[in-house]
C-alpha cells in the first residue's frame, strides 16, 4: 500500500462501540469517506467481549488509578482555532470491579467423578474458549436490530442461537415460563383453564392497539391491576407481569401491554422464544458493522486515538490530531468513553453487572439451554435481568455455564446483585445439591449514559454516543445512530441493502468469462 | 478507493437467469430424447443409469425415469452378486437422498427409496430411521416422511414405544400436526393395549390422550388437528361397542318378506327358523343395517314359533296386528358407564371452553357430536341451537351443518318412535328443517307399513335419498325447495316404488308448476 494515509474525511469515528460502528457503516455505505479509530487494541469499547485472558487485562486497566496527564500533542492551528487536548489514559470504564475465584488454584484429578471439580488452573487453561460480554444483550426476533441486519444485508456476518427458555423466580424457586403456543400446550404447571386464559390474554395484548376505546379504560391503570381485573390466577399474573412483559407492579397498563406485544410478535420467527443471542458474544455485533464499513472503503486503525480535537472559532470541529498529524473531517462521532471531560454530562445513572461461572445450569435440564431470567424485584433488589449461556454459544467451555446479571445501580454491583446470586448458586461452603456451584465471579459498575443530553457541551458537528443502556436489546443504540445519521446526512438512506458477492461485477471483462462455459455446454446435448 | 461498487442491474440478472433456464431446457430435452431412444436396450443399461440420474437429480418427480431404473434394477437382481447388488443399491439410495434434499416432498423419490432398499442383501433400515428423524427436524409436518417412517419402523423392528416417543416429541414442538396425531392412533393399540380387552387402548392412557387433546384445545381451540384426534379417541374405532357384534333391533315376518334391522353395520346374513325349520331363500343386504328375505310362507298366523338368529344374538318373534314382530329397544347404554362418563366429562370441558372463548366453531361442533353420542333426546334442543350458531359462525359450511341437522332431527324422531317403531302407519316430519332424508333405511318397517308421510314445510331440494315406500298412500311435499331441474323430482318419485300412492302434494315448490300430479300418480301405480 504505497498510498499515503489520507488526511481528509467526511466522517471520523472514534471508538468502536455499538452506536459508533453502526454510524461508521451507514456513512461508508452511502459513499462517505470514513476513518474509524479506537485507541484500544480490541473492538467494541464498552460493548466488547473478551476471552478469559483479555478480560484479565481489561480488569487490570480498570483498576489503574485515574490519570489526568494530557497528551503531548502539539497540533498546528490555523487562525481562531483552538485545541482540546485529550488525556493519555482514558478514565477507567468500570468501577467497583471485584473479581474472585471460588475454587482452589489446582485440584488433583479425582478420576471419573460425575461432577467435575474445577480449579483455577483448569479454567485459565481454557481461556480461549471464553467470550465474556461487558454488555450482554439479546435481540428480539422481530426487533429493530434483526430487521436492520436483514435489510442492510449485514446479517451474513453474524450468527445467532435461540434463547431456548424463559424462566422466572416464583414462590422461592425457578420455573420455566410457558410463553409460546407449544410451551403452553406442553406445560403441566398450569391447568387447562389457565392455558385458555393465558392465550386469551396474550391474544388481547397482540391486538390491543386496534381497540382505542377499550384502551382508554385502562389509561390510568397499572398493568398489574389490569391483569387482576381479568381474574387471572396468581400463577399467570406472575408469568405475564414479570417474565413476559418484564414489568414491575408499577408499570402502567398500556406500557405493559406494549411490552407484552413486543415479546409476542417476536415469537415463532426463529424459535419458541422471542430472543436471539449473538454467537461468540454481543461484542460480535459492532464488529459486523465495522466489517461492512470496511468493505465499502472505510479505513480502520486500532490502537490509535485522537490526541487533540481542533475546534474553530465558530464552535465547529475542524480536525483531530492523531499520531502527529491533523486529520480533517466534516463530522466527528465519538464514543462517550473517549470524550474529554468538558463534554461530559455531569451526572449519569449507573448499571450494576455481575458475571458468574458455574459448574451446571441454574435450572438443570436434559439438554443445554440458553436461558433468560427476569428476576422479579423484592425488598433487597430491583428487577435483575439474567442471561445464562452454555458452551453451545461459544461463550464458555463445555461443562461450565456463564451467568450474566444486569440491574440498575443502587449501591455497588456486588451489593445490588449478591442477594439474587445467593439464591441461584452455591457459594463456597454451601452444598445445596439442586444448585450449581460457583467457580468464579466478577462484579463491576458502568455508567448508563443513554438518558443524558450528550449534545449540550459539544461543537455542532461533533456527536457523542452513549455506552450500553439497561434495556435487554440493542434498540437504543440503533435509534441513536439513526438520529445522528439523519442530522449528518438527511438526504441519504440509512444502511440500504448491501449487494451479495454474486451481484457485484468484479472485472470489466466479466462478460468474456461468461461466454466460455456457455459454448462448452452447448456442445454436449447435440450428440 | 472510495469508489462505488458496481452492481448488476436487475435486467442483467434476468438475462443471466434466462440464459441459464434455456440451457437447462436444452439439456433436459437432449437427455430425454436419448433416454427414450435407448430404452429397453440392455447393452446400454449403464448409460441409461447415468442419463436418468442426471435428469432426476434436477427433477425427482419424473416417475417414468424411476420406473426405467426399476426395470434395470430388477434385471440386475437376476445377474449380479450380492456384493455388487449391495453397492448398486447403496448408490441408488444415495441418489434418492440427493433428490430428497432438493425436494423433501417428492412422492417418487420416497417411494423409490423404500422399493430399492428391499433389493439390498442386507438393508440397513435403522439408518432410514435416522434419516426420517433428520427430515422431521426440518419439517415436522412432512407427511411423506411420516409415511416412510412407518415403513422403516416396520422393516427395522423399531420399537413402537420409541416411535410413540417420537410422535410425542413432535407434538410438543407443534401440536398442529395431523401426521403426528395420526401416527399415535396407529401406535397406541400396540404400545398401550387394554389388558382387559374391553377397549382398544388401556383406559389410563386413553384418558391421558384425552388430556393432551384438552390441552391443545384450551391452548388454541381454533386448531383442528387435535379435535380430529379426539374424534378418533371417542369414536367407535376406539370404543367397547365396536368390539361387540351388531345387535338385531327389529325383526318382522310378513306373508312374503322378512326384515331384520341391526344396531350397526352387519356383514353376516341372519337366519330365520320357522317351527324348527330354516326358511329357504336368499337374504339381501338392503342397506348396511338391514337384511331382507323374500319367502313363500304366505299365511303367518299359523306359525307356532318363529326365531331369528344373528351374529349378535337370537330373537323370538311374537304375533301382532301386522304379522310376527320382535322389537328390542336400542340399548341407549351402547356405551358402557366408563365411556359415558368420559363423554360427559368431555362435553363439560367443551362447554367450559365456550364460556372462556366463545365463537369457536370446533368447540361447538365437538359439543354437538358429544351431545348426540350421550343422549339424542335430552340434548335435542341444544343441538339445534348449536347448529344455528355454527351456521352463523361458519357460513361457508352452512350446507354441511344443515345436513347434520337433518340427520339429527331424524335420529331424534326415531328415538321418540322407539318401542313402537315399525308399526307406525302415519309419520309426520313436517317443519323439521330437513334438507335431506336420513335413516329411512333403518326404518325398515316404517317403510313397509307407512301409509301417510308428511314432509311439508322443510327445505328439501331433491328426493335423492327417498326410500322405497310400497305402502305409502298419502305424501305431502308442499312448501319445500324441490328443484325445477327437469325430470329430477319425477325420477326420484318413480324410483321410490310408490305403487300405492293415491294423494301427492307438491305445492309451494320451485317445481310445483312443472309436475302433472294426476299423470304422475297414474304412472306410479302402473309401474
Amino acid at each position: 500500500m504505497g498510498d499515503e494515509f489520507p488526511k481528509e474525511y467526511d466522517v471520523i469515528v472514534v471508538g468502536t462501540g455499538m452506536t459508533e460502528s453502526i454510524l461508521a457503516a451507514a456513512a461508508s455505505r452511502v459513499g462517505k469517506r470514513v476513518l474509524h479509530l479506537d485507541s484500544n487494541e480490541y473492538y467494541g469499547g464498552l460493548w466488547a467481549s473478551f476471552n478469559f485472558e483479555g478480560l484479565q487485562q481489561w480488569v487490570g486497566d480498570c483498576q489503574k488509578p485515574k490519570d489526568e496527564t494530557e497528551c503531548k500533542a502539539d497540533p498546528q492551528l490555523a487562525d481562531g482555532e483552538s485545541a482540546i487536548k485529550m488525556r493519555v489514559l482514558n478514565p477507567p470504564t468500570a468501577t467497583n470491579v471485584k473479581e474472585q475465584w471460588h475454587v482452589p488454584e489446582a485440584v488433583e484429578s479425582s478420576g471419573d467423578d460425575a461432577k467435575k471439580a474445577w480449579s483455577q488452573e483448569e479454567v485459565k487453561k481454557l481461556y480461549r474458549k471464553f467470550n465474556i460480554d461487558l454488555a450482554p444483550k439479546l435481540l428480539y426476533s422481530r426487533g429493530a436490530l434483526v430487521e436492520l441486519l436483514i435489510s442492510s444485508n449485514i446479517a451474513r456476518y453474524t450468527e445467532f442461537r435461540n434463547v431456548t427458555r424463559v424462566v422466572t423466580w416464583h414462590e422461592g424457586k425457578l420455573t420455566p415460563v410457558p410463553c409460546s403456543r407449544a410451551d403452553v400446550f406442553a406445560t403441566q404447571n398450569i391447568t387447562v383453564v389457565e392455558k385458555r386464559m393465558l392465550m386469551n390474554l396474550l391474544q388481547e395484548c397482540t391486538e390491543y392497539e386496534g381497540n382505542p376505546e377499550k384502551l382508554k379504560k385502562h389509561e390510568n391503570q397499572s398493568f398489574l391491576d389490569f391483569l387482576k381485573d381479568k381474574q387471572l390466577t396468581d400463577n399467570l399474573i406472575h408469568y405475564v407481569l414479570y417474565a413476559i412483559a418484564m414489568s414491575t407492579e408499577e408499570t402502567p397498563c398500556i406500557e405493559g401491554m406494549s411490552r407484552t406485544q413486543k415479546f409476542l410478535l417476536s415469537l415463532g420467527r426463529y424459535g419458541n422464544t422471542p430472543f436471539l443471542w449473538p454467537m461468540y458474544g454481543s461484542g460480535e455485533i459492532p464488529q459486523a458493522f465495522c466489517r461492512l464499513c470496511a468493505v465499502f472503503g472505510g479505513l480502520y486503525h486500532l490502537k490509535r486515538g485522537a490526541e487533540a480535537l481542533i475546534v474553530g472559532s465558530d464552535n465547529t470541529l475542524k480536525a483531530i490530531h492523531s499520531d502527529r498529524e491533523n486529520l480533517k473531517s466534516n463530522y466527528l462521532v465519538m464514543g462517550l468513553d473517549y470524550a474529554p471531560d468538558s463534554f461530559l454530562p455531569e451526572e449519569s445513572p449507573g448499571i450494576s453487572r455481575g458475571v458468574f461461572l458455574i459448574d451446571s445450569s441454574i435450572l438443570a435440564a436434559d439438554k443445554e439451554h440458553l436461558t433468560l431470567l427476569e428476576f422479579p424485584p423484592d425488598e433487597s433488589s430491583g428487577p435483575v435481568t439474567i442471561v445464562e449461556v452454555g458452551s453451545l454459544t461459544n461463550a464458555c467451555p463445555q461443562g461450565l455455564y456463564m451467568v450474566h446479571m444486569t440491574t440498575k445501580q443502587k449501591g455497588s454491583a456486588e451489593e445490588d446483585l449478591m442477594s439474587v446470586a445467593k439464591k441461584l448458586m452455591n457459594f463456597p461452603g454451601e452444598t445445596d445439591e439442586s444448585k450449581p456451584n460457583l467457580v468464579w465471579s466478577m462484579f463491576f459498575n458502568m455508567k448508563d449514559t443513554s438518558t443524558c443530553d450528550l449534545g449540550a457541551n459539544t461543537p455542532t458537528n461533533l456527536f457523542l454516543t452513549s455506552g450500553p443502556d439497561l434495556d435487554l436489546d440493542f434498540d437504543f443504540a440503533i435509534k441513536q445512530a439513526k438520529e445522528i445519521f439523519s442530522k449528518m446526512y438527511p438526504e441519504d438512506e440509512f444502511l440500504p441493502r448491501a449487494p451479495d458477492p454474486e451481484e457485484i461485477i468484479l472485472d470489466d471483462d466479466d462478460e468474456d468469462k461468461q461466454k466460455q462455459p456457455e459454448e462448452k455446454a452447448s456442445e454436449e446435448p447435440q450428440e | 478507493m472510495h469508489g462505488r461498487l458496481k452492481v448488476r442491474t436487475t435486467e442483467q440478472e434476468q438475462a443471466i437467469k434466462r440464459k441459464e433456464r434455456e440451457q437447462k431446457v436444452k439439456a433436459y430435452k437432449a437427455a430425454m430424447g436419448r433416454i427414450m431412444k435407448i430404452r429397453g436396450n440392455v447393452e446400454l443399461n449403464d448409460e441409461m443409469l447415468i442419463l436418468t440420474r442426471e435428469v432426476l437429480q434436477r427433477n425427482p418427480d419424473i416417475y417414468t425415469l424411476w420406473n426405467i431404473r426399476r426395470e434395470i434394477f430388477l434385471s440386475f437382481k437376476k445377474e449380479k452378486s450380492d456384493e455388487e447388488m449391495g453397492k448398486l443399491v447403496d448408490n441408488e439410495v444415495k441418489l434418492t437422498e440427493n433428490c430428497l434434499m432438493n425436494n423433501q416432498k417428492s412422492y417418487c423419490a420416497w417411494h423409490h427409496r423404500g422399493w430399492v432398499l428391499d433389493l439390498h442383501p442386507e438393508p440397513k433400515w435403522t439408518r432410514e430411521l435416522a434419516l426420517c428423524t433428520e427430515f422431521l427436524k426440518q419439517d415436522e409436518r412432512n407427511f411423506h416422511c411420516w409415511d416412510y417412517l412407518r415403513l422403516a419402523a416396520a422393516k427395522s423392528g423399531f420399537s413402537p414405544l420409541k416411535q410413540f416417543e417420537l410422535s410425542d416429541e413432535k407434538i410438543k414442538d407443534n401440536f398442529s400436526n395431523y401426521s403426528a396425531w395420526h401416527y399415535r392412533s396407529k401406535l397406541l393399540p400396540l404400545t398401550h393395549p387394554d389388558p382387559e380387552g374391553n377397549a382398544l387402548i388401556e383406559p389410563r392412557q386413553h384418558s391421558y390422550e384425552l388430556g393432551q387433546v384438552e390441552s391443545a384445545a384450551y391452548t388454541d381451540p381454533n386448531d383442528s388437528s387435535a379435535w380430529f384426534y379426539q374424534r378418533w379417541l371417542l369414536g367407535r374405532d376406539c370404543s367397547v361397542a365396536q368390539r361387540q357384534p351388531p345387535k338385531p333391533l327389529l325383526c318382522w315376518l310378513g306373508p312374503h318378506k322378512a326384515i331384520v334391522s341391526f344396531s350397526k353395520h352387519s356383514r353376516l346374513a341372519p337366519q330365520l327358523f320357522v317351527d324348527g325349520q330354516t326358511v329357504e331363500g336368499e337374504w339381501m343386504m338392503e342397506s348396511k343395517y338391514v337384511w331382507v328375505l323374500k319367502h313363500k310362507i304366505g299365511n303367518v298366523d299359523l306359525i307356532k314359533k318363529a326365531e331369528v338368529v344373528t351374529e349378535g344374538g337370537r330373537l323370538e318373534l311374537q304375533p301382532s296386528s301386522i304379522g310376527l314382530v320382535a322389537v328390542v329397544a336400542e340399548d341407549s347404554q351402547e356405551h358402557n358407564q366408563v365411556v359415558m362418563d368420559t363423554l360427559k366429562g368431555q362435553l363439560k370441558n367443551c362447554k367450559l371452553l365456550l364460556t372462556l372463548t366463545p365463537d369457536c366453531r370446533w368447540t361447538y361442533l365437538t359439543a354437538v357430536f358429544l351431545m348426540q353420542a350421550i343422549d339424542v333426546r335430552l340434548f335435542h334442543g341444544e343441538t339445534m341451537e348449536f347448529l344455528d350458531k355454527l351456521i352463523q359462525l361458519d357460513p361457508l359450511r352452512a350446507g354441511h351443518y344443515d345436513d347434520l341437522r337433518s340427520k339429527y332431527v331424524m335420529e331424534f324422531k326415531l328415538s321418540l318412535m322407539e318401542g313402537s317403531f315399525g308399526v307406525q302407519e302415519s309419520v309426520s316430519l313436517s317443519q323439521c328443517h330437513l334438507s335431506s332424508l336420513y335413516h329411512f333405511n333403518q326404518l325398515a318397517l316404517v317403510r313397509e307399513m307407512c301409509r301417510k308421510l308428511d314432509l311439508s314445510h322443510n327445505c328439501l331440494v331433491t328426493l335423492d335419498s327417498m326410500p322405497g315406500l310400497p305402502a305409502l298412500e298419502w305424501l305431502d311435499l308442499s312448501d319445500n325447495e324441490l328443484t325445477k331441474e327437469p325430470g329430477r323430482v319425477d325420477k326420484n318419485l318413480r324410483n321410490a316404488n310408490l305403487t300405492a300412492l293415491k294423494s301427492l302434494s307438491v305445492q309451494d315448490n320451485p317445481c310445483s308448476d312443472l309436475l302433472d300430479i294426476e299423470d304422475l300418480l297414474q304412472t306410479l301405480s302402473f309401474k
